[in-house]
């Protein structure tokens, strides 16, 4: 590749004077020596017109300017220079750094030769009558900044940060939550050594980074509350976010060409119907940074055409000649692209926050994570809570087992080392659990059920079960092998309750309802619909001069299609759920029941209205009152937007829809005796003493 | 016009484990420990009523509270009570320590505070829970 660049260099900015950008670049583009560099000058919403893209490409860099709303983050502004990165290597620094000559040829050799570095570089400071006009007036004296300059006591990773581009790829950049500046170099520096990386200061002679006197910043920003606030929350993502992998649900400036974080793998054999809804689960994730690798194991049926119909570039087609489920996900795993593989069975559902619960909990050491899963009856719906034991030595040395497959995420790298075993037919998932935990890989219970298993005939399990029978007792007996009798009893010793983990909507299954196939559940929103026909005195009827115009009747259902099309916008609307073959005749969210059917109708109304036509901090006031009765609020502050007059059970009532302006006290209002108040809402929270 | 007050109230719960809070608003001032609220909870799975994990005052006992005093007519707030499931809510006071019904004019009426947390944003609503007419 021609344009191959080496390594690349951003420097974030806001508002920051050009002399000393330019200064910063040249000594950074001087020190690439035979190395392909590029500077990159990151300009984050900039608007005191001191930089230009002409000054800042005139000394050597690249220049990229991103529009925002005027609040400075330091990691925003890194991220969204990297995003134009080309290098191998990539390097965070400032815009009042200067480096001596040789540099960026030491730092970018070394991290060539050992990717597993993450450099960091201790600055020196140059005194303060040392700003960059006389930088800029004396030249660079490297030998004068050396002897008057101070290496700076307080120890730190800022400055500049140096690390493979994989590395920044797979915890997904600097942490984009942060705002202002202070602490994401240490939180960047520590997620990379969670992540496996060694931090390294760099100690060479060759090697040095001078810091441009200039006036204190931090103390004109720490004036404003505002930021001082963000600076708080910097340092609590710092001290207490023990993942490594950020920016999971919206990382708004990705590499360029970045794989996807996360590939969820799927193995298939004339499944296309269940095949289309286990796609459709996974689209509706709460994480949508994953592609979806599909190998179809020879299948005869529809599955190709089920697949490109979804027309989604995310969703990648691999066809073999049918060789069984092992290679079919060693194929998987060897044209995966995401750091890590999420296991999911062509029959199954996802929870829609199963990427997301997973990746939560990988710490430093961890591997991957596994959780619970219910099995639902594909003809009832009745569903059954597996909780899933711990993956460790202990647990597999007892049972031999380990826990449910599907719901697996695991680094691709560790299937591609240690792959599913093709001479076995039948459970090629224990036999590679056992062998993971025997090669000292860690993985962790993310307390979430985050698989819906379908029981149907045509399971492996069913299918194949004498099989799969054999196939475990072989795999536990080569676990066994070279475990002593001592090291088998430690093992049971250092078992316990810690087996197994509490596990979130285990005690209420029923909150998985909207998540099972549409054949099983009637899934409708909970806002009711306007119907423009008269069914009748047994429903909510609403009325226009006396005469019915229509009904109020319990909303259109949804489909799993539309809630995974929800999930994925970020679309959040109540939903009420209940099994098809349930007769109880007060279902779940009992929305056949008038008074709730009527509540929620007429507080969507209000909702609407005071999103829509009321400012801000307003209370919206639904009055209930007869028909012919005529009511005064005897208050200009309070304005009725709205009337409705309904029919409920052959009586007739008029609701008024108010609303106030900010600051009016509405507690007055409940303590009227001419007004009676069915409800009264607010976005926000209600100050009950006003 | 005749003043209406209330002491007897029912809601239907349609969410599980819902925390709602009540809210009444007093006509005239009240004693301390002079109102007792008895909470009834059918939950519609059919099982009798449960305890109920809540006080908002020196609990009498698991369905009985105290309605906090108040110097002058104002609006009182009770503190949260979860309710396991889809059921029904129903409050009847008492004058207390005679356990005579309320003097209906006592109250203007009864409202339950919800906060409903699963849209875009958060909407809080104070419904009414007296039922025009239900005077006992």
């Amino acid at each position: 590749m021609s344009n191959r660049i080496d390594i690349s260099v951003v420097i974030g900015f806001r508002n920051w004077g050009e002399r000393r950008l330019q200064l910063a670049v040249k000594s950074i583009v001087e020190s690439f020596g035979d190395l392909r560099g590029e500077v990159i000058v990151s300009d984050y919403g900039s608007d005191d017109g001191q930089v230009t893209q002409a000054g800042i490409e005139g000394s050597g860099a690249r220049y990229v300017y991103t529009e925002t709303d005027g609040t400075w983050s330091r990691s925003r502004a890194l991220n969204a220079g990297f995003a134009h990165a080309r290098g191998e290597i990539l390097v965070s620094t400032d815009a009042d750094m200067i480096f001596s000559p040789e540099s960026f040829e030491v730092i970018g050799r070394t991290i060539l030769q050992d990717p597993s570095l993450c450099l960091l570089l201790q600055c020196r400071d140059l005194p303060s009558d040392w700003g960059d006009k006389e930088v800029l007036d004396a030249g660079f004296k490297w030998s004068t900044f050396e002897s008057v300059s101070r290496l700076r006591p307080r120890w730190g990773m800022g400055g500049m940060m140096a690390v493979h581009r994989k590395v920044y790829t797979r915890i997904r950049g600097l942490d984009e939550r942060m705002h202002t500046y202070g602490g994401e170099d240490i939180d960047f520096a520590t997620r990379a050594k969670r992540a496996g990386q060694r931090l390294l200061w760099v100690e060479d002679p060759r090697v040095r980074m001078y810091h441009m006197w200039h006036p204190p910043t931090r103390a004109q920003v720490e004036v404003s509350p505002k930021a001082r606030e963000a600076i708080e929350y910097n340092k609590s993502i710092v001290y207490n976010d023990k993942t490594f992998v950020r920016n999971t649900s919206n990382w708004s400036f990705p590499l360029h060409e970045a794989p996807p974080l996360v590939s969820v793998a799927i193995a298939t054999h004339n499944r296309s119907e269940y095949l289309r809804q286990s796609i459709t689960s996974v689209l509706g994730q709460t994480m949508q940074d994953f592609e979806i690798v599909i190998i179809d194991d020879g299948s005869t049926d529809e599955t190709k055409a089920v697949v490109e119909r979804f027309n989604d570039p995310r969703i990648r087609y691999f066809y073999q000649q049918q060789a069984g489920v092992a290679a079919a996900r060693n194929y998987a795993a060897d044209v995966s692209r995401g750091a890590y593989t999420a296991v999911h069975d062509d029959d199954d559902l996802m929870t829609p926050w199963r990427l997301q619960s997973q990746l939560d909990v990988l710490r430093e050491g961890l591997n991957g994570s596994f959780g619970a899963f219910v099995n639902f009856d594909n003809k009832t719906g009745t569903m059954h809570l597996f909780r899933s034991k711990a993956l460790n030595p202990g647990t597999i040395d007892e049972s031999g087992g380990a826990p449910g497959h599907g719901t697996w995420l695991v680094e691709t790298e560790i299937i591609r080392k240690l792959r599913y075993d093709q001479s076995l037919s039948s459970g090629v998932d224990n036999n590679l659990a056992l062998r993971m935990v025997r090669s000292g890989y860690k993985f962790v219970h993310c307390g979430e059920i985050l698989m819906l298993r379908r029981l149907h005939n045509g399971q492996i399990t069913i299918t194949d079960e004498h099989t799969q029978k054999l196939a475990a007792r072989q795999t536990r007996q080569l676990f066994s092998f070279s475990i002593s009798a001592w090291g088998s009893k430690k093992m049971k010793e250092e078992r316990g309750a810690s087996d197994w983990t509490s596990i979130r909507n285990a005690d209420d299954l029923t909150t998985l309802l909207p998540y099972l196939p549409d054949h099983l559940v009637d899934r409708r929103f909970q806002v009711p619909s306007f119907l423009p026909e008269d069914l009748g005195e047994g429903y909510i009827r609403v009325l226009q001069k006396d005469k019915v115009i229509g009904t109020i009747i319990s909303s259109k259902q949804v489909s799993s299609d539309e809630l995974a099309s929800m999930t994925e916008k970020e679309v959040k609307e109540k939903l009420v759920t209940s099994l098809k073959s349930d007769n109880n005749p007060t279902p779940a969210l009992n929305l056949d029941s008038s008074e709730c059917l009527l509540r929620t109708y007429l507080i969507s109304i209000l909702r609407e209205l005071l999103l829509g036509e009321a400012g801000p901090g307003a209370v919206g006031i639904i009055l209930e009152s007869a028909l012919e009765r005529d009511f005064s609020l005897e208050n200009d502050k309070i304005k009725v937007l709205k009337s409705l007059c309904l029919e409920i059970g052959g009586i007739r009532k008029k609701y008024s829809f108010c609303v106030t302006e900010e600051g009016v006290s509405w507690q007055g209002i409940l303590m009227t005796p001419a007004l009676s108040v069915y409800a009264l809402s607010t976005i926000g929270e209600l100050d009950m003493l006003g | 016009m005749v003043e209406q007050g209330f002491n007897h109230c029912r809601f239907r719960i349609s969410d599980r484990n819902l925390e709602v809070v009540f809210a009444f608003a007093l006509r005239h001032p009240i004693n301390p420990k002079s109102v007792v609220a008895k909470i009834g909870w059918c939950p519609d799975d059919g099982s009798t009523g449960r305890t109920l994990n809540a006080s908002w005052s020196n609990a009498l006992d698991a369905h009985f509270f105290y309605v906090p005093g108040a110097a002058s007519p104002s609006l009182l707030e009770s503190s949260a009570i979860t309710f396991p499931g889809a059921g029904q809510v129903e409050i009847s006071f008492v004058e207390w320590p005679h356990q005579k019904t309320l003097n209906a004019n006592l109250l203007f009426d009864t409202y339950i505070k919800i906060t409903d947390n699963s849209m875009k944003e958060t909407l809080t609503t104070l419904y009414r829970i007296s039922e025009p007419g239900v005077i006992e």
